[in-house]
């Protein structure tokens, strides 16, 4: 009879241990697909020129400013997936070519704590 | 790099709408107002006049404020020195790039929180790009001396035509020093990559097909004690816009001028293209470069005799290529 009880004990204890495991699971993986969720409905696009390219580096440029066509001004941080996108890499001297020539850009960016962040930069013609 | 903004607008001392103010004495008297405008206006902004360039990530201007010319500064590596390149593009209430202007430069060293100083006065000439003159691209380009670092301004008269003049004011910095090799420096004996074959120079070259100028590496045709013309560049990166042009120029020199000098053109990344480890040649590092394309003139005792930072055209370099190739 005691051994029978003890190993109701041990497996009631197991399939506590379970439950709190997978429960937890279930919150991180929950909490990450919402993150990811609001971060991709986030994302939001201005089009227009540069007006500004400011960088310390050839690579990465450190903020842009764009002029809408309505004539608004906006700046962005720049993140750095903006160079290395596999598909349409823009460094910042490319950007800096972009506002020379006046080339309007697409620029996809999210709202932060710190102001817009430009996840990438895109011809628009 | 800066930008200034400016409501379009006549300055009280010009009556003359269109007309190129070519002459000295009007010259002088555009310079006046433009130094008690730009010393209320300007200084005390130093470094950063430009409206559009000091906040970051929040809308600076509310839509429905159209109907202003933009200037840019595209110039990365302005340092004391004579004769310095220096860069300019406009950019129309339109968004679109003007062309048309006559550009009046009047450089302004800042001397302390309400004083500048008026240092220099240039002409902007306009150099169309090459493979974007259809379309009305290019940069007016000016030349100065800067004679001490720090900051400085510049007070733009642009007039175009059938227009009233507008006057822009934008402050940048110049450096003690560039980071590229100054004119009269001796340029950096890189070793670069060499090829022969086409199939072995598109291993590192962006250009398609893979271009003539891999045959010598800078340092074995500096070696030779000729002049080298420099070109560094991702022409396949960027095929449209400035680099791929570039490399046009680059020919096009190699053509009227390929018996006197070397040219070499050396690629920015080591794989042709910006990937995720942003790895570039060893080169970029060797010559300071902090930006691209540049493109460098070097005489025959390796000494650096000018250099063009973003798209220069024939018409721009080819005069002072012909003088180092006169003189060397």
């Amino acid at each position: 009879m005691t051994g029978g009880k003890e190993l109701d004990n041990l497996l009631r204890g197991k399939r506590a241990r379970i439950a709190i495991v997978l429960g937890v699971a279930t919150y991180v993986v929950a909490a990450m697909v919402i993150s990811l969720m609001r971060s991709a409905q986030a994302t939001q696009e201005a089009q227009g020129v540069l007006v500004d390219v400011q960088s310390r580096e050839i690579v990465n440029a450190d903020t842009v400013t764009l002029r809408d066509p309505s004539g608004a001004t906006m700046s962005f941080q720049v993140s750095p997936e903006v160079a290395s996108n596999r598909e349409h890499p823009n460094t910042a001297s490319h950007l800096r070519q972009h506002m020379v020539n006046a080339d309007p850009v697409i620029i996809r960016y999210r709202e932060t704590a710190e102001g817009p962040v430009a996840v990438r930069i895109i011809d628009a013609d | 790099m800066k930008t200034a903004t400016s409501p379009v607008r006549a300055p009280a001392h010009d009556s003359h709408g269109s007309e190129r103010l070519a002459g000295s004495a009007e010259r002088g008297t555009k310079t006046v107002a433009l130094l008690g405008v730009f010393a209320a206006l300007v200084v005390g902004c130093a470094p950063g006049v430009s409206a559009p360039a000091t906040a970051t990530g929040r809308l600076l201007s509310q839509p429905g404020e159209t109907g202003k010319l933009t200037a840019v500064l595209p110039s990365s590596d302005l340092a004391v020195g004579a004769n310095q390149r220096f860069l300019l593009a406009l950019i129309g209430p339109d968004n679109r790039p003007v062309t048309d202007a006559t550009v009046e430069l009047a450089f302004f060293k800042v001397t302390g929180p309400s004083q500048a100083q008026l240092r220099s006065q240039a002409v902007g000439t306009f150099y169309g790009s090459p493979a974007l003159s259809a379309v009305g691209r290019g940069v007016y380009v000016a030349r100065t001396d800067f004679n001490e670092a720090g900051d400085w301004g510049v007070a733009l008269g642009v007039t175009r035509p059938g227009e009233e003049s507008t006057e822009l004011r934008v402050s940048f910095s110049v450096k003690e020093r560039s980071a590229t090799p100054a004119v009269g420096q001796p340029a950096p004996l890189s070793r670069t990559l060499t090829a022969t074959t086409t199939a072995d120079v598109e291993r590192f070259c962006s250009a398609r097909p893979g271009d003539d100028f891999h045959q010598l590496s800078i340092d074995q045709a500096l070696a030779q004690r000729r002049p080298l013309v420099a070109l560094f560049a991702t022409p396949g990166f960027c095929t449209s816009r400035v680099c791929g042009p570039s490399l046009d120029v680059l020919t096009e020199l190699h053509q009227e001028y390929g018996d006197r000098a070397n040219f070499v053109h050396v690629e920015i990344y080591k794989d042709g293209r910006p990937n995720e480890k942003q790895e570039m040649v060893s080169t970029v590092q060797e010559w300071g470069l902090p930006s691209e394309p540049w493109l460098f003139i070097v005489d025959g005792n390796g000494r650096v005799a000018e250099k063009f930072e973003g798209g220069a055209t024939v018409e721009e370099v080819s005069p002072m290529l012909a003088r180092v190739l006169g003189s060397g």
